[in-house]
């Protein structure tokens, strides 16, 4: 978490492997929000919800740099 | 925070390739990070205009009891439009425009990650403004059930409901791609050796903040998905007629709002958090406690909606649950003003306009906090809900909060983004104004609520006139005050004298280290922070 290096080309592909994540989380959130309200199911919020806090952390501790 | 030993001014070159198309293509085109900074922030403060003209009609109409100059569902619709203007218009597109212009100046970046999502996260906002407001034309008006989009009234409103919710739909897009954006940038396009906690407290803020929105939005637009299904497909999800739930509604809408009101706070707290060091000629005070405190008040935010509904009915221990976490924000919250405070304690400390308005931004949204602090406790809340005291409260932290630190962060910036210094008389002028005429407006509110007055009424009992004329004439104060800023910007821009790279004497941060007004490319190369 030190910054990218001097010498770095743009992180395009880990640009685009985080934007991916939060795009996914937010779908998931959309989605599961409906099917939620859909099925009456307590587990689709606590699903929902865990793939949310997962897809954080994928977002924030599991980026590479190396492009 | 961040310390930059050498001066970077060189990166801020631009390298003679600042090739871009002039005239309105190169606003319609545009990919650059400032470009687009200064489009969010001219589109909110347009907007910011559009929903105070609204507010100005529904404190004239205010202005004695009985009906004068609007019908009712008239005035419904200006209550609700002014909301939605204000908080998606003009407030988020506000603190968007700040992130544009800072976050990759402050982290060394040489723009945002996705340039040309960026364009469109900017460009989709002018369409869901028109939409939005040309709900006022359609047959039945604009949505009338107030900002919280409120089943079943929502559900059996007219054709100006579906334009609210195509409305939000966009504004939530733009809102979700600018939150990935910045997001991005913040994690990958930091410049070497500045790691998270050298992060101006300003992108911490930003990035706490996009975090929530991405969690948030997306469940508002399930949530305004679900209603227009109820509406036109059949379906029953909050219509108690075909088995639904209205109440389920407002704790959807809710688990969105709550979090709604940090998102805009956010980005507040972390412009003072950067004005005061800099007028305080010291570091910011427990900078490690603010990003703790700002990450807690983020996961708290989500635990607390609930306290918008105390009336609808639950179980006591859901009130003392949501009471007792409602509470609990008042912690992290409490670390930042103290921080503040701190940072302020023995400091050489010096007034300018930026300054008095992070100053004016605590001592106000102290007093919105402190008035939340008395809605947290259930008994008190059910007798206060829907009253004007809840006015008084959300005005306090959204208006001398969150607007009043967007001055403020203006009025520090504007050097670096024209390169022009604004008339500093004129601004303090500007901040008086606005605190006088702000509290004018709002404070007797509080008396009002506490007498038990009820919020979006168009009429009310005679006892209540006092107060009303005297809010109705802060209001307009305050709206007037803004036409001075309009014109502060505008002189600066024309008229105002050069600034130089650093005109803060106690600013440190990267931006500093470029020229003013910052180059239209800057950190190709990235500077290294120490």
């Amino acid at each position: 978490m030190s910054g990218r290096a001097p010498d770095a080309k743009p992180p395009r592909r880990a640009n685009l492997r985080t934007a991916a994540t939060l795009a996914s989380i937010a779908a998931v959130f959309f989605g599961g929000i409906i099917a939620a309200q859909l099925t009456g199911a307590d587990a689709v919020w606590i699903g929902v919800v865990g793939l949310g806090v997962l897809g954080f952390l994928l977002a924030t501790l599991g980026r590479r740099q190396d492009g | 925070m961040s310390s930059i030993p050498h001066d970077h001014a060189g990166h801020g070159d631009e390298h003679g390739h600042a090739h871009h198309p002039a005239g309105i293509m190169r606003w319609i085109m545009t990919t650059n990070h400032k470009d687009i900074g200064t489009l969010y922030l001219w589109f909110s403060f347009i907007m910011f205009l559009v929903g105070g003209t609204l507010a100005l009609t529904i404190r004239t109409e205010l202005f004695e009891p009985g009906l004068q100059i609007v019908d009712p569902e008239f005035f419904n619709s200006l209550t609700t439009l002014h909301g939605l203007i204000m908080i998606f218009g003009a407030i988020m597109p506000a603190a968007v425009g700040f992130a544009n212009w800072q976050v990759p100046l402050m982290i060394g970046a040489p723009d945002m990650a996705f340039a040309r999502m960026n364009n469109w996260s900017f460009w989709l906002l002018p369409f869901a403004a028109v939409l939005l407001l040309s709900s006022f034309l359609v047959p039945g008006g604009a949505a009338a059930g107030g900002w919280t989009l409120y089943a079943p009234l929502s559900v059996q409103a007219g054709m100006g409901m579906d334009l609210t919710i195509f409305a939000v739909h966009i504004m939530g897009a733009s809102s979700i791609m600018g939150s990935i954006n910045i997001i991005t940038t913040i994690l990958n396009l930091r410049a070497p050796g500045m790691t998270l906690m050298k992060m101006p407290l300003f992108c911490w803020t930003w990035l706490i903040t996009a975090y929530l929105l991405i969690a948030v939005m997306p469940v508002l637009a399930g949530t305004v998905t679900m209603l227009l299904t109820d509406r036109h497909f059949g379906t029953s999800f909050f219509n108690a007629a075909g088995g639904g739930d209205p109440v389920m509604f407002q704790h959807i809408f809710w688990f969105f709002g709550h979090p709604e009101v940090y998102i805009m706070i956010l980005p507040a707290f972390g412009i003072v958090s950067t004005i005061i060091p800099t007028f305080s000629r010291k570091p910011l005070f427990g900078y490690a406690s603010m990003v703790y405190a700002t990450a807690s008040i983020a996961i708290l935010s989500f635990l607390v909606w609930a306290h918008h509904m105390f009336t609808v009915g639950m179980p006591a221990a859901g009130q003392l649950f949501f009471m007792y976490m409602t509470m609990l924000i008042a912690v992290p919250t409490g670390v930042k003003v103290f921080n503040w405070l701190a940072t302020m304690w023995k400091g050489s400390l010096t007034f300018e306009t930026p300054m008095l308005f992070a100053i004016g931004f605590i001592f106000l949204f102290t007093m919105g906090g402190f008035t939340g602090l008395v809605l947290a406790i259930t008994p008190v809340d059910i007798q206060l809900q829907d009253t004007y005291y809840v006015v008084a409260h959300f005005h306090y932290v959204l208006v001398a909060g969150s607007l009043f630190a967007f001055f403020g962060g203006i009025y520090y910036w504007l050097p670096k983004w024209s390169g022009k210094m604004y008339d500093e008389t004129l601004g303090k002028w500007h901040f008086w104004l606005s605190m006088i005429f702000f509290n004018v407006a709002f404070f007797p509110m509080h008396f009002l609520g506490l007498a038990g007055m009820p919020r979006r009424i168009p009429d009310y009992a005679t006892q209540f006139t006092d107060w009303n004329q005297v809010s109705t004439v802060g209001a307009f104060g305050f709206g007037l005050s803004q036409i001075l800023f309009l014109f502060i910007v505008l002189k600066a821009l024309r008229f105002g004298g050069p600034a130089s790279a650093r005109p803060w004497e106690g600013a440190d941060t990267l931006e500093w280290t470029v020229p003013s007004p910052a180059p239209y490319h800057t950190f190709e190369t990235p500077p290294v922070v120490s």
